[in-house]
C-alpha cells in the first residue's frame, strides 16, 4: 500500500515526506513542528489543518494540546470546550477502521449523521471537505487527530491519503513529545524542591513523622508541605500525590 | 521550493535515488506501524535492499533516569554478543564516533589504529569476527537518548548516500527500539496481583480510604484491609503511598 506512494509522487515530494519523518523523530522544538506541517499543508495542498491531542484512547478522549492551521480558533475552542469530538461520526469511523476517512465521503454515505452537533458546527465554519485521521501514539493510552481540510468541494485524491497515512503517526510521535515536555515544565514549576524532596520520601512509604526525623525538621512542617503539595497537584489524598506525582514524572523513580 | 536547505535535507535529494527513497519511506512506514517483536524481521528485510549488512547490533542507551539499555542484535552469535556487552563501555568505535560525529568504516578504522587497539578487549571481537561494516551514533530525545547502529559483514565504502541512509536508519530504529523496551516491560513479567487487588490499588490512587473502598465494592472494611495487605507483601513495600507509586512504575495499573 505504501509503496504506491513512490509510484505516484515525484522524487521532489518523496524526499519532503521522509524529511518530514526523519524531523519528526529528532526534532525537538514547537518551530520544527510548525515548519514541517506548512511542508505538509504544501504538499496536501489543504487550507486547513487541525491536530489535536491527548490522554485517553477511546472516545472519551481528553484533547488537551491543539494546534492549528487556517481554522478559526472560536471554532476550535467551540470543538473541543463541548467534547463534540467524542460523537464526531469521522473520528468514529476512523476509530474503527484505522483509516484515512474522506469527510465529505463519509457524510454522504451516512446522511443522519448531518443532524449531530460536531458536524453543524463544522459545517458552519465551511469545514466539509477533507481527510482525517485517528491514531494511537507510542505511550499506551493517547490518542492522536489529525485533520487536513479544503476549502473545494471535492473529494480528496488518493494519493493524499496514503501521504497522511504515512506522515501522521509522525507527527504524532513529536507532538506528544513536544507536550509532554511542557506538561513537565509547568509541573515542575509549581513544586518547590523542598516539596520534590518530601514527595520522593512520601514515595518510600516514609510518614510524616519518619520525613521530619529525615529532615530535621518538625513533623507539622512536614504536613503542612504535604497539604501544599495536594493543593497544587489538585487531589486530597497522599496515595492520589504520589500516583499524579509518578505518572508526571515530577519525581525520579 | 529552494534546494538551499541544510544538511541532511540536501544530502537526501543530490544524493539518494527514487529507489532509496522508496525504501526508505516503507521502511519509515513500518517502522511507525510496528506492533509485535517480530515486524522487526520484516524491517531488517527492507533495510538490506539499501545496506547489504550480514549482522546488525543497535543499541538504545537512556542516558538520564534509571531505564535500562535496549538491544536489537540478529546474525551475531551469542557468544560474541556477550562479550561484547560486557566491556561495551571500552568499545573504542563508539568513543572515535563520539569525538568525530561522523559514520565509521569499521575495518577501515582497525587498519589505522592497529597498534594502540591490541589490548582492548572490545577491538579483539572485532578482529575474530566482526571485522568490517560501519557504524554510527544518534543523539536522541534532546540528548537524553544515545543510539548506536553498526551493520557488519558488508566492505563499507562511506559516501553522502550511505551517510544519510544510516541517519535515517538511525532515527527509525531508535523509535523502534523506543516501544520495543515498552513492550517488554508490559509482557515481560505477569502481574503479580488479582484482578481484585488491582481493583483496590486503583481506588487507592484516587485517593479513596480503606473504609471508603469497604463502601464502593460492598465489602467490609477489614477484608479491604486484608486485601492491601497483600499488595503490601506482594510489591515488597510497607506502605499504600509506596505500593502505588511502584504499581504505576510497573505498570501494573492504568493511570
Amino acid at each position: 500500500m505504501i509503496s504506491e506512494l513512490s509510484k505516484r509522487l515525484s522524487k521532489r515530494d518523496l524526499s519532503y515526506l521522509l524529511e518530514a519523518s526523519y524531523k519528526a523523530l529528532i526534532g525537538n522544538s514547537k518551530e520544527e513542528l510548525h515548519s514541517m506541517i506548512l511542508k505538509i499543508q504544501n504538499m496536501l495542498e489543504v487550507n486547513s489543518i487541525i491536530l489535536s491531542y491527548g490522554c485517553g484512547t477511546t472516545l472519551n478522549a481528553e484533547l488537551t494540546d491543539n494546534l492549528s492551521l487556517g481554522v478559526p480558533e472560536i471554532f476550535i475552542s467551540a470543538l473541543m470546550s463541548n467534547h463534540y469530538y467524542r460523537d464526531d461520526p469521522v473520528i468514529l469511523s476512523s476509530l474503527q477502521t484505522g483509516k484515512v476517512v474522506d469527510i465529505k465521503d463519509h457524510l454522504q454515505k451516512n446522511p443522519t449523521s448531518e443532524i449531530l452537533p460536531s458536524v453543524i458546527l463544522a459545517k458552519e465554519f465551511g469545514l466539509i471537505s477533507g481527510a482525517f485521521l485517528y491514531v494511537l501514539t507510542n505511550s499506551d493510552n493517547s490518542s492522536f487527530l489529525s485533520f487536513f481540510g479544503r476549502n473545494s468541494y471535492e473529494n480528496s485524491p488518493k494519493h493524499q491519503h496514503l501521504i497522511i497515512k504515512y506522515v501522521t503517526p509522525f507527527i504524532a510521535l513529536l507532538f506528544e513529545r513536544l507536550s509532554i515536555v511542557t506538561q513537565q515544565k509547568n509541573n515542575i514549576h509549581c513544586l518547590t524542591r523542598r516539596e520534590c524532596e518530601i514527595l520522593n520520601w512520601l514515595k518510600e512509604g516514609k510518614s510524616s513523622w519518619e520525613i521530619s526525623m529525615i529532615l530535621h525538621i518538625s513533623e507539622s512542617t512536614v504536613n503542612f508541605h504535604i497539604t501544599n503539595i495536594m493543593r497544587k497537584l489538585n487531589v486530597t489524598k497522599r496515595t492520589q500525590a504520589v500516583a499524579v506525582a509518578v505518572q508526571n514524572k515530577l519525581i525520579e523513580f | 521550493m529552494d534546494s538551499q536547505e541544510t544538511g541532511i535535507e540536501l544530502n537526501l535529494y543530490q544524493h539518494l535515488s527514487k529507489f532509496d527513497m522508496k525504501i526508505l519511506i516503507e521502511m519509515g512506514y513500518l517502522c511507525s506501524a510496528y506492533k509485535k517483536p517480530d515486524d522487526i524481521e520484516s524491517i531488517f528485510k527492507k533495510m538490506q535492499d539499501l545496506i547489504p549488512f550480514q549482522q546488525i547490533l543497535l543499541v538504545r542507551h537512556p542516558v538520564v533516569g534509571n531505564s535500562k539499555p535496549s538491544y536489537i542484535i540478529r546474525g551475531v552469535p551469542e557468544p560474541i554478543v556477550r562479550e561484547y556487552l560486557a566491556h561495551e563501555k571500552t568499545d573504542p568505535i563508539a568513543t572515535e564516533i563520539l569525538r568525530t560525529k561522523k559514520t565509521i568504516d569499521i575495518a577501515d578504522f582497525y587498519k589505522k589504529h592497529y597498534s594502540t587497539l591490541k589490548k582492548n578487549p572490545v577491538a579483539q571481537i572485532y578482529y575474530g569476527y566482526l571485522k568490517d561494516g560501519l557504524a554510527d551514533i544518534q543523539l536522541n530525545d534532546r540528548n537524553k537518548v544515545i543510539t548506536g547502529l553498526a551493520f557488519y559483514g558488508f566492505s563499507a565504502r562511506i559516501n553522502h548516500r550511505i551517510n544519510a541512509i544510516v541517519q535515517y536508519a538511525l532515527s527509525f530504529l531508535s523509535s523502534v527500539s523506543e516501544k520495543i523496551g515498552n513492550y517488554e516491560k508490559f509482557s515481560e513479567k505477569p502481574s503479580p496481583l488479582t484482578g481484585k487487588e488491582i481493583e483496590i490499588l486503583q481506588w487507592l490512587k484516587e485517593g479513596k480510604t480503606s473504609w471508603e473502598i469497604s463502601m464502593i465494592r460492598h465489602i467490609a472494611e477489614s477484608t479491604v484491609n486484608f486485601h492491601i495487605t497483600n499488595i503490601l507483601r506482594k510489591l515488597h513495600v510497607t506502605k499504600r503511598t509506596q505500593a502505588v507509586a511502584v504499581a504505576i512504575q510497573d505498570k501494573l495499573i492504568e493511570f
